[in-house]
């Protein structure tokens, strides 16, 4: 029982504490300049990018909101326009620059997973 | 093919139809029609039952243990009298004679012998009594639980 | 033909509701032959699922694309065996092999146990009755797997990767574990409802739990295996919420399985297993609700359905209702014997109890975070990894020294003096595993080296469980040591089964340690000529090919591989381009060394037909292999656990028909 109290003081602190990271949509960023998010959204567009960093325009799901998000990783190979992706990073001068290795693709049918390194 | 599909879907309805009512159909007028639960008799006697074989069964596992060498000779000597005596208790518990007497426990064997025929309010015999009453053999080491264990031990042949 | 289906599914779901309206009745009435009649449904029911499942089935074998189901899961040039598969394949085919699983297992509960206690079972049926029409009212109303549509000419296929035989088998075995811990939890509540106060429902599931738990790790562990060899990022598990689901009730019911021992043998811990045999349950439940949603965000998404909010109602009512059942029935629920000291084999399972259960807790609690903090917030906020290792470390360590303390310990107390008989050999083992690795270099990671000698002290408590039990019947029985050996773990099926199973997760988590906390990844970008250093290896890169199959085309680039400066092989890793699915599918390539106990995993992330040059990401993974090992031990474990005694059985069936339990055939 002791123990059982100590778990749950433990969790709820964690959760007060603000413990994770800010799940955010494109349209959501605006104030979070900075700070390091995880960011999902459909991407919209691929853009010109330099070797070795991917550009694309990241949409709201369901919604109006797009940022540009520069990822300086290999993309995955379901990435495409019109797949929902997430991916951690902060927001830097109105572009999301996205942290290697954390992007994670979501395949549109079901029962499938993709993640990239 | 909707007919054949209708048809099918029919059939299978029907029969499911029949298959419900088939206990009333087997049965239509049955001499009773309760549900055979456990009076409270019944209940208290599982739960001696049970009580008995958790007694019985801790008794063979720390034989087990002492065997092996988990429990010391201090420790088993220490812990083997209570075991006894409560597994004595419980059997005797489901003592009443009326019970009927399968080949568990082999009369004489495992049965504690009656005590004599006490008039109350003549104490019953407590935790502090030497455990000389009941006399419970040492449990085979065995390591089923079955009732092999049992009667293995009128011959002490080894059982299977 | 959908019609039949579709009919057979309403057929279902009305049979499902007789059983559990009549059921009710009937149990609470004490009216036998309504309870009969009951108890009939219920097989009807499975037959009826049984008929949807093969109009589905039949459909997929056809082709027939007027099924929308089968033209959006399958296409003409798919192998059989996938096609089949398609079948659990989509939200609503899966849904119906839940269902068919559901009302084949209360079929098999029902009618197996209809002779032994009716008045539980007459409660049991209503229960599994609800639940089997929960699934079919969601089938037939929600998502109904025979919708039509005008055919097209061909079907949209099934993604590449999922065309795998891990997972083709992991879904079923998922399945049958989750839907398989129902038949606990109708058994516990029913001897609630029944007002019993003895063990019969343990003795009645005993089978059906540890089948279910067995198929329920396995089928965690085929999906880690396809996720290693398949999806090409060089991990097993992420802790996305999807694998979460099936882990949470995993835990829960190993918490069970040892807790409903210890009320088996001391009449213990009775609320307790009510209760953690509900959140098994619950949390059954909620691990294919979050898959189902789209709730959460996962890499798995289902689609995002209304069926939802159905699952989350459903969810709360079981929750509710059997929270208040036992609540009314405390009287029922006492303990016998009490706990007599902090140091025994009782205490154990407690402690092993309750840190199985907080790692489900705190494993929900990081899977529900992202809803509950925009909840209360308004801005979701999501834990990561980290998170969770650190639990999988603050928990998993301990539970791994309980596993090998726990059968050092006996019943009720144990004295120091008999501790230290039974310890001192297995921490020795541990110390000098521990500085051994240490001197190999193991110090890189404490939990490592930790979770080393933690498996190392376990394993050597096995062994010495093993050694003594043996030579103690030799002693008295004198037979040699093979035929002691054979008749020791026959005479004692659950608790050396037992035994093999903690072997198992021994190796799991030995193989989860070295291939996570000593395992090496590097990155680059090579053109043809250059090399990488990984670990002890040397991989040259020679160049790429392009190779046209059947259905896809093959680039490959092709590595030399070294070690200690010899040439040890070639690897070929690539990626295979499936013109007609429009997909890509990564195919990584690895080399095992059984030698050396370590997987060289090499995967393309990027071909760049520029300079030809590739960006590789090699990965040395020490002691993976451990762990899908480890899952023929567990099986083999379970079984012997599982395997029917007959002596037990006998001895059971005396207890029963004393008692005056037993009635009339």
């Amino acid at each position: 029982m002791a123990i059982a109290a100590c778990l749950a003081v433990f969790l709820l602190y964690t959760s007060i504490a603000g413990g994770g990271r800010p799940a955010l949509k494109p349209s959501e960023l605006a104030g979070h300049t900075g700070e390091e998010v995880t960011l999902t959204g459909r991407v919209a567009k691929q853009l010109r990018g330099t070797p070795g960093a991917a550009r694309f325009r990241l949409h709201d799901i369901k919604g109006e909101g797009a940022v540009v998000v520069v990822y300086r990783d290999a993309l995955s190979d379901q990435f495409k326009v019109g797949r929902d992706i997430s991916v951690d990073g902060r927001l830097k001068s109105g572009v999301f620059v996205g942290k290697p290795g954390t992007m994670v693709t979501k395949c549109p049918s079901k029962y499938t997973d993709k993640k990239t390194t | 093919m909707t007919w054949l599909t209708l048809a099918a879907g029919a059939a299978l309805a029907m029969l499911a139809v029949v298959f419900l009512a088939r206990p009333f159909l087997r049965e239509p007028s049955p001499a009773e029609d309760r549900i055979d639960g456990l009076d409270p008799a019944a209940q208290r006697r599982l739960e001696l039952a049970e009580q008995r074989d958790r007694a019985l069964a801790a008794l063979k596992e720390l034989e087990f243990d002492h065997r092996t060498g988990k429990v010391s000779d201090e420790d088993y000597r220490a812990l083997v009298g209570s075991l006894r005596r409560s597994a004595a208790r419980a059997l005797r518990a489901l003592e009443p004679p009326e019970l009927p007497r399968e080949p568990y426990p082999p009369p004489g064997e495992l049965d504690p012998p009656q005590p004599p025929e006490i008039p109350e309010p003549y104490p019953p015999p407590d935790e502090a009594d030497p455990p000389t009453q009941p006399r419970i053999p040492e449990p085979y080491p065995e390591q089923s639980f079955g009732r092999d264990g049992g009667r293995a031990l009128d011959a002490g042949r080894s059982s299977r | 033909m959908p019609e039949l289906g579709q009919a057979a599914l309403v057929l279902c779901l009305g049979l499902s509701l007789y059983a559990a309206g009549a059921g009710a009745l009937a149990a609470r009435r004490r009216e036998r032959r309504l309870a009969v009649s009951a108890g009939n449904a219920l097989l009807a029911s499975f037959a009826a699922a049984a008929v949807a499942s093969t109009v589905l089935a039949a459909a997929l074998l056809r082709h027939d694309f007027g099924f929308t189901y089968v033209a959006d899961h399958t296409s003409r040039k798919l192998p059989t065996i996938y096609t089949l598969s398609a079948f659990w394949g989509g939200q609503e085919g899966s849904l119906l092999l839940w269902l068919l699983i559901l009302t084949g297992y209360a079929a098999g509960a029902v009618y197996l146990n209809r002779r032994a206690a009716p008045d539980v079972v007459s409660w049991v049926v209503p229960i599994l009755g609800g639940v089997g029409a929960f699934f079919s009212f969601l089938l037939v109303a929600v998502a109904s797997p025979f919708a039509t549509q005008t055919p097209p000419a061909d079907g949209l296929g099934l993604n590449p990767s999922l065309q795998n035989p891990y997972m083709l088998a992991h879904p079923p075995f998922l399945y049958l574990g989750y839907v398989g811990l129902t038949v606990p939890f109708a058994f516990a509540m029913g001897s609630l409802l029944a007002r019993r106060s003895d063990e019969r429902w343990i003795v009645a599931t005993r089978r059906w739990t540890l089948a279910a738990w067995t198929f329920l790790g396995i089928g965690q562990l085929l999906g880690a295996h396809w996720a290693y060899v398949e999806v090409g990022w060089g991990g097993y598990f992420a802790w996305d919420p999807v694998e979460n689901a099936a882990l949470m009730p995993w835990l829960a019911a190993t918490a069970f399985l040892h807790s409903v021992m210890v009320q088996e043998k001391k009449g213990m811990l009775k609320v307790w297993n009510m209760l953690l045999v509900t959140l098994a349950f619950c949390l059954a439940l909620f691990g294919t609700f979050l898959t189902r949603s789209g709730i959460l965000n996962s890499i798995h998404s289902f689609t995002e359905s209304s069926i939802g909010p159905w699952f989350l109602g459903f969810i709360a009512a079981v929750a509710a209702a059997s929270i208040a059942l036992v609540l009314s029935r405390l009287t029922l629920l006492r303990s016998e014997t009490r706990l007599e000291s902090p140091v025994s084999r009782e205490a154990s399972f407690l402690y092993n109890n309750l840190l199985l259960v907080a790692l489900s807790l705190t494993v929900l609690w990081g899977v529900v975070y992202p809803i509950l903090s925009e909840a209360l917030t308004g801005e979701a906020r999501v834990v990561g990894p980290p998170y969770y290792n650190f639990f999988l470390r603050a928990f998993g360590l301990p539970l791994l020294l309980l596993m090998g303390l726990g059968p050092l310990l006996a019943w009720r107390r144990s004295s120091a003096k008999g501790l230290r008989r039974s310890f001192v050999w297995p921490a020795v083992v541990a110390v000098v595993t521990g500085v051994a690795l240490l001197a190999a270099g193991a110090g890189s990671s404490i939990p490592g080296l930790v979770a080393y000698s933690f498996s190392a002290f376990v394993v050597a408590t096995i062994v010495e469980e093993f050694v003594r039990g043996t030579s103690a019947r030799r002693a008295t029985a004198g037979e040699p040591w093979a035929a002691a050996f054979a008749s020791l773990v026959a005479r004692n099926r659950r608790r050396y089964g037992g035994y093999v199973v903690h072997g198992a997760i021994v190796l799991v988590a030995v193989g989860i340690a070295g291939s996570s906390a000593y395992d090496t990844v590097r990155q680059a970008r090579l053109r043809p000529g250059q090399s990488l250093a990984v670990g002890a290896y040397m991989l040259r890169y020679k160049g790429w090919t392009e190779h046209r199959a059947q259905n896809a085309i093959e680039d490959r680039a092709l590595f030399e591989v070294r070690r200690g400066g010899r040439r040890v092989g070639t690897l070929a890793p690539g990626k295979n381009f499936y013109p007609a699915e429009q997909q890509t599918s990564s195919e990584m390539a690895i080399r095992s060394d059984w030698r050396r106990a370590e997987d060289l995993d090499l995967i393309v992330q990027r071909f760049n037909p520029g300079d030809r040059s590739v960006q590789l990401k090699a990965l040395v993974k020490p002691l993976v292999n451990l762990i899908w090992i480890a899952g023929v031990v567990f099986l083999a474990g379970s079984l012997i656990a599982l395997w029917p005694d007959a002596r037990e059985q006998r001895r059971l069936a005396l207890r029963y028909r004393e008692a005056g339990a037993v009635l009339r055939a």
